[in-house]
């Protein structure tokens, strides 16, 4: 593999991973809060990109200002589908929470089918320039550039909102253990809606942020939440800087897999890598092993 | 009164014998019924069933000035999404429980492997299926007729026409790994040997998977003169983004007749202007001679816009009609076969002259060379001929 070759991998290995760590550091933040593994993140962050192409932007706003819009839809969006779909009958349990996200997943996808199927893929304008820059050689486009720091601005600011804030504190708490929150007058149902409302922006802005890239279409987002999965299960399951380092991780492993060995073997070495990790540290990179009394 | 129930029940069975006069499936007094699977859902779907909007404008159209000798065409399609299993499950259920008279249309070379295991060896028409797939005419099959150029054929033909045209010292070559891809692979590979340009790259790319960005690399590493893309429309759309993102691009690109559709054009925009040529079947919808063809669309469903693939539905609605006339009120599969059969020089005036034989199942032999300029596709030659 020629230095070129290398760089290029790593940069295409670190966009990716970028947005398979925010879609996961969505996934997590709704995972230790409600202990609800969300499959239908992805689509959420489709429909996202659709509601922007189709309603927004012919509304004649600019562009950033569509996005905001459009992550703020998506916001109160995952706040109705809590209201209307998780928060009624929560004594059904985990697997029942978990199978209804499923199902939304899959109602989501089918009416975007219906809907938008026929015309796909569709051309979704960016925020960045469709132009590259030469950096010691190796070329990197401004839309490469513009996702990594967006990822990164994003990052920063939920974590710093997690760890300085007094709902961020709160959420934590709700994620520690619901029940004390409680006690401690939190009110956990309000702040399990913030967390559905925070986690559909987020996905809403990861799809805002590949859809220019790849183009949209209804599958946009599929095999990103697989990987967004993988990289919060890599970086354990309750822990934010994990998930983030666990994303990077694994789009930097599966561009080098691809650029070195194969293509094809891509995905194969992807899930290699996760099995290792599980298998060395069960809990993830950051993770620890939670005891719990009976 | 007896006399009465005998002259009704003489009557009576009169008519059931005459409404069930035509033994053939799918033929009756009134109607032609045809079958066909298609992907209405799935990678393909974008792309694919505008072949079948196509078809059902045309049919549309001839059904409202009468039909055919008094028989309506009904055309039922079901989907598939682009998968082998469940086309073979459609054509099961479109014989045997439906009795289609011939199975016609659909896209997707694919399904149409799995829609060939099914009707070989069956005496249904098997007709103009939008899928380059090499099995399908060779060896030639008595129930099975192809308007699609082979994939293979295509890059046979439009290699030498790019070669001559640019006169390329290296070459690389990205296939996508669908049923048929050795072949035309070979085909490219033995006439750019024949060229003696330096074949660089021998890639080939996963189907089902849009990630482009790794062979773009390789490509660019090697910096060949021409570059050939042998995809779906979306997925070499995406490899020409991939290519401006990586701030390369070849001398030219060629590839197959998916870079002709509006698909590609739209998606790729000003990456593709100037820099590809591709093998059309058809005239594009922006031509003269195709309105009869964008009008039938417009007529059928106002929102559809006219492709690449609506076009060659058009075209294989418009042979398929002319054969059932020729044929003539006495319809049957094996006249329909021996019709299309004895079909010579037939000008559909959207495509090149459409011929079959007896041991001849590819009606095209000619294929118009595509380039865009100006974000429209432009036939920038005469017809490329292709060599038996």
């Amino acid at each position: 593999m020629s230095s070129i070759q290398l760089a290029s991998a790593l940069i295409s290995g670190v966009v990716n991973g970028a947005l398979y760590s925010l879609l996961g550091l969505a996934i997590v933040l709704i995972f230790r809060t409600t202990a609800v593994a969300n499959f239908a993140q992805g689509d959420i962050g489709m429909l996202g990109a659709f509601v922007l192409i189709m309603f927004i932007v012919p509304l004649g706003l600019p562009l950033w200002g569509a996005w905001i819009v459009t992550v703020c839809l998506s916001g109160i969006f995952g706040g109705l589908i809590y209201l209307c779909l998780l928060k009624p009958r929560p004594i059904a349990g985990h697997l029942n929470l978990t199978i209804r996200t499923l199902g939304l997943s899959t109602l989501a996808y089918a009416v975007a089918l219906y809907v938008w199927g026929e015309g796909e893929p569709y051309r979704v304008p960016s925020l960045f320039p469709r132009l590259t820059t030469e950096l010691m050689g190796f070329s990197i486009s401004y839309d490469q550039i513009g996702t990594v720091a967006v990822a990164l601005v994003l990052s920063i600011i939920l974590l710093a909102f997690f760890r300085f804030t007094q709902i961020g504190l709160a959420m934590r708490a709700v994620a520690i253990n619901p029940d004390i929150a409680r006690l401690q007058g939190v009110n956990v149902n309000r702040i399990v809606l913030v967390v559905w409302i925070v986690a559909a922006g987020i996905g809403a802005a990861v799809g805002l942020l590949i859809a220019p890239i790849s183009f949209l279409e209804t599958a946009l987002m599929r095999p990103y939440l697989l990987k967004a999965f993988t990289a919060a299960i890599m970086g354990g399951l309750y822990s934010f800087p994990g998930v983030l380092l666990g994303g990077v991780i694994l789009g930097i492993t599966e561009s080098l897999a691809a650029m070195w060995l194969s293509v094809q073997l891509r995905e194969a070495f992807v899930f290699l890598v996760l099995l290792l990790v599980l298998l060395l540290r069960p809990a993830g990179i950051f993770g620890h092993i939670i005891r719990t009394r009976v | 009164m007896i006399f009465n129930k005998m002259v009704y029940s003489a009557l009576a069975a009169t008519f059931i014998v005459a409404s069930n006069a035509y033994a053939e499936d799918g033929v009756t007094a009134t109607e032609i019924l045809l079958g066909g699977s298609n992907a209405a859902t799935g990678p393909v779907a974008s792309v694919c069933y505008a072949v079948t909007h196509g078809q059902l404008a045309y049919f549309k159209r001839i059904n409202e000035a009468g039909g055919i000798h008094g028989r309506k065409i009904r055309y039922e399609v079901l989907d598939d999404a682009y998968s082998a299993q469940r086309a073979i499950g459609n054509v099961r259920r479109l014989l045997q429980q439906d009795k289609v008279f011939a199975l016609f249309g659909g896209c997707g070379t694919v399904t149409a492997a799995g829609i060939l295991s099914a009707v070989e060896g069956t005496s249904v028409p098997y007709l103009f299926p939008y899928a380059g797939l090499d099995k399908l005419i060779d060896p030639p099959k008595q129930n099975i007729f192809a308007l699609m150029p082979l994939y293979s054929q295509q890059t046979a033909a439009i290699v030498p026409f790019v070669v001559d045209k640019i006169h390329p010292k290296t070459a690389a070559m990205f296939s996508t790994n669908i049923a048929g891809h050795e072949g035309w692979r070979q085909a490219a590979r033995d006439r750019l040997q024949a060229a003696g340009v330096k074949l660089v790259i021998d890639g080939v790319m996963e189907v089902t998977s849009p990630e482009r960005a790794a062979f773009v690399v390789q490509a660019k590493e090697k910096d060949p003169d021409l570059l050939l893309i042998m995809d779906t429309a979306p997925n070499a759309a995406r490899f020409l983004i991939e290519m401006q993102r990586q701030n390369w691009k070849p001398r030219m690109i060629a590839g197959y007749s998916t870079l002709t559709d509006e698909t590609f054009l739209r998606a790729a925009a000003e990456n593709a202007e100037g820099i590809v040529l591709a093998p059309g079947i058809v005239l594009p919808p922006t031509a003269p001679q195709s309105k009869q063809c964008v009008d039938d669309l417009s007529a059928y469903k106002k929102e559809l816009t006219a492709s690449h693939f609506t076009m060659y539905g058009c075209l294989t609605a418009h042979v398929l009609v002319e054969a059932l006339r020729r044929v003539g009120p006495d319809l049957t599969q094996a006249k329909l076969i021996a019709t299309l059969e004895a079909m010579k020089g037939f000008d559909t005036g959207i495509s090149g002259k459409v011929s079959f034989g007896p041991g001849q199942r590819m009606g095209m032999q000619e294929m118009y060379p595509f380039g865009i300029e100006k974000g429209q596709f432009k036939i920038v030659a005469a017809p490329i001929g292709f060599k038996k």
